[in-house]
């Protein structure tokens, strides 16, 4: 079994590669943060987004109103209460309602990771993987550790990335969030982390060191730049002396709000004192925390008056040359001459990678941070003797020299290695720790390309409209569901605004799939429409982006649209969970639903083929002729209903629709946004065009004969096919030519799946190009083929009567159905008679 | 029209910082959350009832500060955090609700732990300084 490791809460530009060496390893990638997933994939290492199954909503809640119900009744006991108090006071009159508020929010992520960790190793084993390893970050957040705990139940380990442990001062701190090590390992930065870990009370023997990739590009020669060409990129002025400011934030953590920002303001104060400093002439860059704005989404006017307001009053306290900036994190650190830092961060680690002097201002100067100015970093407690100590060093080039000297020193404590290759050794420790047989996996290589060298029998037509990270997903598994079938790609991008216009060209670009790309969002319908009129094989196979098809699915379909009866095959689609999403439609109170929603996967009701009413567009396959003549999609429909609609008109046209539990595809189900934002209206259309055909018993009422019937006629002479005809008007003409002399000629121009309004319409000028009027004289006697069975034989037998004058061996045959063979046979007879 | 603003008090939560202003056209008392940058705060507040603007400005903030969230001292802050954290860690072991706070055999109560401590540490410290129920 191939191993597979989830990555949860593990985002950054530095662990792509952690991503590509796994990927090398033979290891299969799941991970959550899609920015990171999709850069990995655009650098063609392969990673498949962990996906919430849709069903662990409905777990949720029904979870939550259970806790609810049976705390509150606990909640009223006295000796229940007695666990909230506390000598200090009683802290629930103040923040009692706040407090279970947010644990019920809480417990609610925690049964959703735990919902997505059963689905996750369910798709795992379908998938031939087994789950071995998961990779937490360290924020011990509650859904973090609760994953832990599902994992031990599952019996798979789980390992911590730390992060900048030693680092941390503030209540944060003192409550143990980040020097809990909540996993089974933790991947550390380096000795000092370990030695702050442990002397906490943690097992060394769990704590491995790393260092963090998130540093290692700092240590490419190509990032390190000169203070002067740092200074012309950001647009200050090369000549003169900077220093840049970083603040930190009262994070949401914090309980006391009020103390940081008074601490930070001092610093502040403190910062602007130097710049105002006689001796002193800088340019001062002032870089608050980029997440500190971000705790509540203000809107970009709100955001950029914000920023503008406090830049206004910067530049007035400042001078020239000062500035507020939010990005560019690295250009501003090699920007500055001095680099100071309000509490002691990862920025500061990377300023002393990037080997910039920096002064720490830590944010609570009574805790213990003395470990950092062991032999390195400079701290000032009191932030008052800042401008001294600025003016001190900003003129001394020797002493800044040698504080970064001193900091150089103290580097490998911090980042183990010192050597921008954390990353190999966080893939080594990944590697190990799940117990990963390299000469057994195989390679996870990119997907694979259609076979160009064998011409297409399947469209698989995808229309997408945002949700890049389904699309990833599904265009990364098609091409591993084991397949027979060559089969094309075409996806329809339905103006999307998130990055799936680059993913589209990436795939495009390695010819595995063909794209075409709409302005403006036109809608399901529309999409399929113009992606069936892309397509070169002769059965469309319409899919849903939020799908992830298993081995022998599209051999399944092929096999089950293979009679020529056959209009339209839907598959069995599962949940990530294992249960039915879908295993055909029926009418539940005059409503199209799916009945079987939620059994269990193999559930006797949806392991037999069945011919139904409907199924859904979500993976639908059918002849790309007669998707063409029933005129695709309507598009009167919003995204909505128009798979349904488009059965019925294939019930209608008289071929069968077959629900095929053998094609086994994952689905997550109406994920595109304004997915059911028309419900009402489609439904409206629905019943308006449908109400009248749909039985009592929920089922679709087939057609009555068509009023154009065989009554009449004086003989038969040949079958036509009005599909050829109308494609070829001449064809017309050679039957009135051979035929029209004769009394008895009647021609049968057979109209497999249109309705009777449609005949005169289509078939009038054929009739007239072929010129049939003027020049022949045989009855012409169009049947509509509406779906109704009885006229189909009686049409056949009589027809095959009209042949049986020809010598044949044998009994006349039964026709019972006016199927491909019958009218290959036909077509045969046909032919022998234009032979005699 | 822009006016300075007249901060009558302040409520943090894991977010941030909620100011209570008085405009000063209608003297309606209303609540705004504001942002701050570096630990300052910049920003407008539209009065709802007259549409008056009142504007927040970092000395302002500060002020308000002093006034309404008094500096702890650290062995406050630190006796503070660890009696939350105590509380945080227990409440949620009494059997009853254990059996309650289980979901696929797994008991969702200690991994909630450290995300409720700062909370909890906030209401002892309102509790603290006698302020009364919110």
């Amino acid at each position: 079994m191939r191993p597979c490791v989830l990555l949860l809460d593990v985002s950054g530009q530095g662990y792509v590669p952690v991503v590509r060496s796994l990927a090398e390893r033979g290891i299969s990638v799941v991970m959550n943060g899609t920015a990171t997933a999709l850069q990995a994939r655009a650098e063609g290492v392969p990673v498949r987004p962990l996906y919430v199954p849709p069903s662990a909503n409905a777990v949720v809640n029904r979870q939550l109103s259970r806790i609810a119900g049976e705390l509150g009744p606990q909640l009223e006991r006295p000796d229940v209460l007695a666990a909230f108090s506390s000598p200090l006071g009683d802290f629930l009159p103040h923040t009692g309602s706040a407090f279970f508020q947010q644990m019920i929010q809480l417990v609610g992520l925690e049964i959703s990771v735990l919902e997505t960790l059963e689905s996750l190793t369910a798709e795992c084993r379908l998938r031939g993987e087994e789950l071995r390893l998961i990779v937490l970050a360290a924020d011990n957040h509650a859904h973090q550790r609760a994953l832990v705990l599902g994992a031990r139940r599952h019996g798979i380990p789980t390992l911590q990335l730390a992060h900048g442990s030693q680092f941390v001062q503030s209540t944060v701190r003192i409550a143990g969030e980040m020097h809990t090590v909540y996993a089974d390992r933790v991947a550390s930065f380096a000795r000092r982390d370990r030695d702050v870990l442990t002397a906490l009370g943690n097992d060394p023997e769990r704590i491995h060191l790393t260092g963090s990739p998130a540093w290692d590009h700092l240590y490419r020669r190509d990032a390190r730049m000169t203070r002067e060409e740092a200074r012309r990129r950001l647009g200050l002025d090369p000549g003169r002396q900077v220093v840049l400011f970083c603040t930190s934030y009262a994070e949401g953590s914090s309980a006391f709000y009020g103390r940081i920002c008074r601490r930070l303001a001092r610093m502040y104060s403190a910062v602007l004192a130097a710049s105002a400093h006689p001796e002193l002439d800088f340019q001062l860059i002032v870089r608050p925390h980029p997440a500190e704005l971000a705790r509540v989404p203000l809107g970009a006017e709100v955001e950029s008056r914000v920023l503008a307001s406090h830049a206004a009053w910067l530049a007035d306290r400042a001078g020239p040359g000062a500035c507020l900036l939010r990005d560019r994190k690295e250009e501003a650190i090699q920007a500055a001459d001095l680099v100071v830092v309000g509490t002691a961060s990862t920025l500061l680690t990377e300023a002393m990678i990037l080997e910039r002097p920096s002064v720490v201002l830590p944010l609570f100067p009574e805790d213990d941070h003395r470990f950092l100015a062991r032999g390195g970093v400079e701290v000032l407690d009191d932030e008052n003797a800042l401008p001294s100590l600025v003016a001190s060093l900003l003129g001394d080039t020797q002493r800044l020299d040698e504080l970064v000297g001193r900091q150089n020193m103290l580097l490998p404590e911090l980042n183990e290695g010192n050597d921008g290759r954390a990353a190999e050794r966080v893939a080594d420790l990944i590697a190990e720790l799940a117990q990963v047989d390299v000469g057994s996996a195989p390679p996870a290589g990119p997907p694979a390309r259609p076979d160009p060298e064998r011409a297409p029998e399947v469209s698989v037509v995808i229309p997408v409209f945002n949700r890049v990270d389904h699309t990833l997903t599904c265009l990364e598994t098609l091409p591993r569901a084991r397949t027979d079938v060559p089969y094309e790609v075409i996806v329809v991008d339905n103006a999307s605004t998130d990055g799936t216009a680059a993913l589209l060209a990436e795939h495009e670009a390695a010819g595995r799939i063909r794209v075409v790309r709409n302005a403006v969002n036109l809608g399901f319908a529309a999409a399929c429409n113009q992606g069936a009129e892309a397509a070169r094989a002769p059965h469309l196979l319409f899919l849903n982006n939020d799908t992830v098809p298993t081995d022998g699915w599209l051999d399944a379909l092929l096999d089950a649209v293979s009679p020529g009866d056959v209009g339209a095959v839907g598959a069995r689609l599962l949940y990530p969970d294992g249960t039915i999403q879908h295993a055909g439609i029926s009418f539940v109170e005059g409503v199209p639903d799916h009945p079987f929603r939620f059994a269990p996967a193999d559930a006797a009701e949806v392991r037999e083929r069945r011919e139904l009413d409907m199924v859904t567009g979500a993976c639908l396959l059918l002849p790309a002729g007669l998707f063409a003549r029933l005129g695709g999609f309507d598009t009167a429909y919003r995204n909505g209903v128009e798979d349904v609609d488009l059965c019925l008109r294939v019930r209608a046209a008289g071929y069968r629709v077959l629900y095929e539990p053998r094609a086994v595809v994952y689905h997550y189900e109406g994920q595109s946004s304004g997915r059911f934002d028309h419900v009402s209206e489609n439904l409206r259309i629905f019943i308006a065009r449908w109400g009248d055909r749909i039985g009592p018993d929920g089922r679709f009422i087939e057609a009555r004969p068509p009023a154009a019937c065989v009554e009449g006629a004086r003989a038969f002479a040949v079958l036509a096919f009005a599909d050829e005809i109308v494609a070829s008007p001449e064809l017309l003409r050679v039957y009135g030519a051979a035929f029209g002399k004769a009394d008895d000629a009647t021609l049968v121009i057979h109209a497999a799946g249109w309705d009777g309004s449609e005949l005169g319409a289509r078939l009038g000028p054929a009739v007239s190009a072929a010129g049939l009027e003027a020049e022949a004289s045989a009855d012409l006697l169009a049947v509509a083929s509406a779906g109704d069975a009885a006229v189909e034989v009686t049409l056949a037998r009589r027809v095959d009567a009209l042949f049986s004058r020809v010598p044949r061996s044998g009994p006349l045959r039964p026709v019972p159905r006016f199927d491909d063979a019958s009218i290959a046979e036909l077509r045969r007879l046909a032919e022998r008679r234009w032979a005699a | 029209m822009t006016h300075r603003s007249d901060i009558t008090g302040l409520r943090p939560d894991v977010t941030g910082v909620f100011v209570s202003l008085r405009c000063s056209g209608c003297a309606t008392a209303f609540e705004a959350y504001q942002p701050t940058v570096a630990g300052l705060a910049f920003g407008q507040h539209a009065c709802p009832r007259c549409g008056a603007v009142s504007e927040v400005a970092p000395e302002d903030f500060a002020a308000a500060l002093d006034r309404f969230l008094p500096e702890e001292r650290w062995e406050e802050l630190v006796r503070l955090t660890g009696e939350a954290t105590r509380v945080a860690e227990s409440w949620h072991q009494m059997p009853e609700l254990r059996s309650i706070l289980r979901h696929r055999d797994v008991e969702l109560g200690p991994a909630t732990e450290r995300q409720i401590v700062a909370l909890i540490a906030a209401g002892l410290n309102a509790a603290a300084r006698g302020e009364g129920p919110a």
